[in-house]
């Protein structure tokens, strides 16, 4: 019978190609007990103690003895290669089902129905997902031999990234009959989170290992100005050994940054969950490409959100640099721990800026959504047979992104109010009263954690003592290398007078493209007959805005002065220069129009006047607004943002047949310039080319 | 709160959780089931052992032709579907009732035996299962005179204090079933297919979370329309309720026609038919093969009552209603004095609760006497008169769920009929429903 030490042993030999392997310390006994228990087990153990081990060698003794594939449900959105050729030694097939080879899926399929694989891997997301698992993984499901669930630690409430597709993961185990093996792994968890997954899945037994890090060498730094962390970056970035990760709180500032690393001769990407690039069919087959490029080391760092770093496993990654400081020390562990696995020595240096604080109130305080829009919805379904979302946004003045997480929300609980049946969102006959006590809970206890990391930022102690304690590893020993055991900086705090005004001059200039809509929504536009895509003859060219609402650069400069009732001379220059000398549209404008306010007549046209005397054009108030209609920005979804607009605008007759640039001062939806755009184009004008001061589209 | 050990077992050995795929064994019928269940019994092992052991080791001596160690062993493999099914339908608010859970509809099991259904999927209030009723059965496609007959027949056995227990289809089933539950009555739909769909359908939530109607299916909730479901789910029909009335149907054809003859020839309920003017109708060949005419035209005239057995009728007794206690998270039932909230027309109200009065002293006597004879001082409740109690009492020990003894009086509790009703476990609920 297979399944005892010595049988097991030689197969981690053949796994890792090394003959005189020997099990590290538990991972035998995990294997002992997924396969000849049944038992449900949870291992807490460093990224690098060999979890695929665990379960590659599970799965080949339990296929030996005819049960059906594992199931691995990972956030990784492959194996790593260095998993996929221990997987090829022991002969296990592994089949990854994910968005990019939707193609494939009815093949695979079968491959399982055939029982050809030893092995699926999908994500959390999938698994989240009804019509996935109705359709494709309900029929295979029936042969499953051992489930495995990667950063189980996201199931648990106080976990720093709740995630929802974890919390319907949780459910899933709890109705897994107690024949079913399984196995959660988590690098990163302490006690009370793994009390927490006990209580959740119940019966499950707990696996801890030690989770310091010896090669790490961890330094903490306050510099509140991005111009000064930007610079930093800059010029101890090359010093870092290896490739690494810069850690960043939003999308725009991993753009922003990898942007300003590349111009600065450091080869650098952005990377986050929906990052895109024009020579990738979607998002993730970039990402796949991204996750290649670092770990092959042909770049130098990708820049980060924490959608890096689940399940994320490369032994020689030299450096992990926060730009702006995590929300947890849980979170920080989990991203810093990812270095220095197989070598000698590697950097953790956690930056920390004057807008990390406002970015996780913003983070805390949409996490959960509104009880005004869960009762909206609610009620609005409850008067149905069930709707898909684009019947509920036309129903409700919620944003698509408000109403997918209202439902998202509501559909982790379980018994839950909504269930997405055959396409459908349906309104359950479960009485429903959302929890308030407990989201106030749970965003105080995010507060706590945040001080935590300002306690760490801030520690006198050994740092590594620090993560340590807060993940209770038991008996942590000062790790003699970090800043504060040496009394010194390890990587040099200083960087140079001239780099800081390099950054804060590029921090000015990070303009961004302005796309308007190329598709309006049905019916919304009854008196001016848009419908479906606009034709390419009525469409705006791809334009500017110089800054968001706000930001570092120009952004406060505009927030100020729209309060104020006028721009600065300094923002008219600035677009000017943008246009002339960065921007450089093509075809050139040839006159200038504005979007008109009835509320403030004034504050866009003598913009747009300066704007037009410093390019040396004729500005002509083409555009004007014959009817009163509600704040756009009170408009929350497509539909109604169209509606609202339709029969707002006239063009009159002074319209000019060139090509034009259409000022504004703030956009959002990017509606307003859409319509002006096409009015403008039916009337006569030539390509209509739209700027504007800032950008107020919420933060990502 | 999830489904137990033991509910897992029967539905991995029992129930499909996708569409049937080909040289899939298939999951044990009804009565496969109550085979293996005796067998194991006898053997004194839990299903849930299977769940436990190495199954082979388990149901080693055990020989069948249809039910071999292979078949057993693939369809316990079906944990991992088992687990993403089961989390669907918890998320839905559904629950599941195996035969050994207490609130498992006991004319099921009296009328069907081994044929009773392993498992009831179902949403709403489960304790409307055990309250009878009248059944009222017809077509999908009915005319617009006898849809109006229907709904008022509904609303007829509302107001007169029964439930209506029907199929929850389009046609006759809906009609009735709306019927009563417009006059706030209760009703029970015993469905085909599509248990999810219809229960999120805005027709009926309403009811569902009033707790004025529970559905219930045999089949896996996403099953869609199957024609041998749909003729396997009929006598459930007629067996959760205490006398039924057909409103059309085509003779010799069809599912109304089917189910009714087969009531005829199993006696299970008295069977009356509308009548009509068709002579040609099957209603005429029914009453020629045992069912009656219901001789009245207007459903207001009629006492609904009189139609059941002269020994189902319920009593007179006193105002109780059961009640599934949501703050109670094992979901197991408990005794609640009526706090006169009951939707049902106050006056007609008795008899319906004094026979619930009887379904509830009878429960509360199991869980009084699971552990140990008890004496009738122990039986007393507040709410039950003396004569009461010895009349309740007299009958339980007549139908042989008590002993009485002597010397002191005391009553003990008879050894379960049922299979693994014993596992008091059960209280366990087993309802997806709540967490
Ligand atoms: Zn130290």
């Amino acid at each position: 019978m297979m399944g005892d030490r010595d049988q097991a042993c030689g197969l981690l030999r053949q796994a890792l190609g090394i003959a005189d392997a020997d099990f590290r310390p538990g991972q035998w006994e995990a294997i002992d007990a997924l396969v000849n228990r049944r038992e449900k087990l949870l291992v807490v153990q460093r990224t690098g103690w060999g979890k695929s081990s665990v379960y590659f060698i599970a799965t080949r003794i339990l296929r030996d003895r005819g049960s059906g594939p594992t199931l691995i449900v990972s956030p990784l959105l492959a194996l790593m290669r260095n998993q996929i050729e221990a997987a090829d030694r022991l002969r296990i097939k592994a089949l990854t089902v994910n968005s990019t080879n939707r193609k494939e899926w009815p093949a695979l399929m079968q491959a399982i129905l055939n029982d050809e694989a030893d092995a699926l891997l999908i994500s959390p997301e999938r698994l989240a997902n009804d019509e996935f698992v109705q359709h494709v993984l309900l029929p295979v499901a029936g042969r499953i031999g051992l489930l495995v669930v990667d950063e189980v630690h996201c199931i648990s409430d106080w976990g720093h990234d709740f995630r929802p597709d974890y919390r319907r993961l949780v459910n899933v185990l709890k109705h897994m009959p107690e024949n079913m093996p399984v196995l959660g792994t988590t690098a990163t968890a302490n006690n009370r989170v793994l009390e927490d997954v006990q209580d959740q899945l119940g019966g499950i037994q707990i696996q801890r290992g030690p989770l310091m890090r010896e090669s790490l060498v961890l330094q903490t730094l306050r510099l509140p100005d991005q111009s000064a962390r930007l610079a930093w970056l800059v010029e101890h970035i090359p010093e870092l050994p290896g490739t690494g990760i810069v850690y960043t709180l939003t999308r725009r500032d991993a753009d922003q940054v990898a942007d300003w690393l590349v111009r600065n001769g450091i080869e650098a990407k952005a990377y986050y969950s929906d990052v895109e690039s024009p020579e990738f069919p979607d998002s993730d087959a970039y990402r796949r490409h991204l996750e290649d490029l670092l770990r092959d080391n042909r770049i130098k760092a990708l820049v980060a959100t924490t959608a890096l770093g689940m399940g994320y496993d490369k032994p020689d990654l030299g450096f992990v640099v926060h730009y702006q400081a995590p929300g947890s020390i849980i979170t920080y562990y989990q991203q810093v721990g990812r270095a220095g696995r197989a070598i000698d020595r590697a950097f953790g240096v956690l930056l920390s800026g004057r807008e990390d604080e406002e970015i996780h109130e913003f983070f805390r305080g949409s996490a959960f959504p509104g009880e005004g829009q869960v009762n909206a919805i609610l009620e609005l379904l409850a008067g149905s047979d069930g709707l898909n979302e684009r019947q509920i946004e036309r129903s409700v003045n919620l944003r698509k992104g408000q109403i997918e997480k209202v439902l998202t929300f509501l559909s982790v609980d379980s018994p839950s109010p909504v269930i997405r049946d055959a396409g459908l969102w349906k309104r359950t006959p479960v009485e429903y009263r959302m929890d308030i006590e407990h989201i106030q809970r749970l965003t105080r206890q995010r507060v706590v954690e945040w001080l935590e990391v300002q306690d760490y930022i801030d520690s006198r102690e050994c740092l590594m003592v620090f993560l340590a304690r807060v993940l209770d590893d038991e008996n942590p020993r000062p790790c003699g290398k970090c800043a504060q055991c040496l009394g010194r900086p390890v990587v040099a705090e200083a960087y140079s007078h001239a780099s800081a005004v390099e950054a804060a001059r590029f921090l000015r200039q990070s303009e961004l493209p302005l796309e308007c809509r190329r598709q309006v929504a049905k019916d919304a536009f009854p008196q001016y007959g848009f419908s479906g895509n606009l034709p390419e003859n009525l469409r705006a060219e791809t334009g500017r805005v110089l800054s968001r609402w706000g930001d570092a650069g120009w952004g406060q400069f505009v927030a100020d002065d729209k309060h104020a009732g006028r721009f600065r001379e300094e923002l008219v220059c600035a677009l000017a220069e943008m246009i002339r000398d960065r921007w450089k549209p093509d075809p050139m404008p040839t006159w200038v129009t504005c979007v008109p306010s009835l509320s403030r007549p004034h504050l866009v046209p003598d913009l747009a006047q300066r704007l037009a005397v410093l390019l040396g054009l004729p500005f002509v108030a083409a555009v004007t607004k014959v009817q009163t209609n509600e704040p756009q920005k009170l408009q929350q979804n497509r539909f109604r943002q169209c509606a609202n607009l339709d029969g707002v605008f006239k063009i009159t007759d002074d319209v000019l047949p060139g090509p034009v640039l259409l000022v504004d001062d703030m956009v959002n939806s990017t509606w307003t310039m859409t319509v002006v755009a096409a009015l403008l184009r039916q009337a006569g004008a030539g390509p209509v080319l739209p700027v504007a001061l800032a950008t107020t589209s919420a933060r990502d | 709160m999830s489904i137990n050990n033991q509910t897992q077992a029967v539905l991995l050995l029992t129930t499909y959780f996708g569409k049937p795929m080909k040289d899939e064994p298939k999951p044990l019928s009804p009565t496969e089931w109550g085979r293996l269940a005796h067998w194991l019994k006898g053997q004194k092992i839990l299903p849930e052992t299977l769940l436990q052991q190495d199954p082979a080791d388990v149901m080693a001596g055990w020989v069948d032709r249809t039910i071999t160690p292979g078949r057993i062993r693939h369809l316990l493999d079906r944990a991992g579907a088992l687990g993403l099914a089961a989390e669907k339908w918890a998320r839905a608010g559904l629950w599941v009732l195996t035969r050994a859970d207490p609130a498992y509809p006991a004319r099921l099991k009296k009328r069907l035996g081994n044929d009773s259904p392993p498992v009831l999927f179902g949403c709403g209030r489960r304790n409307l299962l055990n309250l009878g009723g009248i059944a009222i059965i017809g077509s999908r496609h009915a005319s617009e005179q006898d849809l109006a007959f229907t709904s008022c027949l509904g609303s007829e056995v509302a107001r007169q204090g029964l439930s209506v227990v029907s199929g929850g289809a389009r046609g006759v089933d809906e009609a009735a079933m709306l019927g009563a539950l417009e006059r706030e009555g209760t009703a029970v739909g015993v469905l085909s297919d599509s248990l999810l769909r219809v229960a999120t359908s805005a027709k009926y939530r309403k009811a569902l979370m009033a707790k004025d109607l529970v559905l219930v299916s045999p089949f896996n909730p996403d099953a869609g329309f199957d024609v041998g479901n749909a003729m396997a789910r009929n006598k459930y029909i007629y067996c959760l309720a205490d006398a039924a009335i057909v409103i059309a149907a085509s003779k010799e054809r069809g599912g109304t026609w089917n189910g009714a003859v087969e009531n005829l020839k199993k006696g299970w309920v008295p069977l009356w038919v509308k009548s009509h003017q068709d002579p040609a109708s099957g209603n005429s060949e029914l009453v020629k093969r045992g069912a009656q005419w219901l001789t009245d035209t207007e459903p207001s005239a009629l006492s609904v009552r009189d139609l059941m057995e002269p020994e189902d009728q319920p009593d007179s007794g006193l105002p109780y209603v059961l009640a599934l206690d949501s703050s109670v998270s094992d979901g197991s039932v408990e005794y609640r004095p009526e706090s006169g909230s009951v939707n049902l027309p106050a006056a007609d109200k008795e008899a319906l609760d004094s026979q619930r009065g009887y379904d509830l002293f009878l429960h509360r006597l199991k869980q009084l006497t699971a552990e140990a004879p008890a004496t009738p001082e122990q039986l007393k409740s507040s709410d039950v008169s003396g004569a009461q109690l010895r009349d309740w009492l007299k009958r339980a020990v007549s139908e042989g769920h008590v002993r009485k003894l002597s010397k002191p009086v005391r009553y003990q509790r008879e050894p379960q009929q049922d299979l693994f009703d014993d596992t008091d476990s059960a209280s366990a609920g087993h309802g997806v429903a709540k967490s």
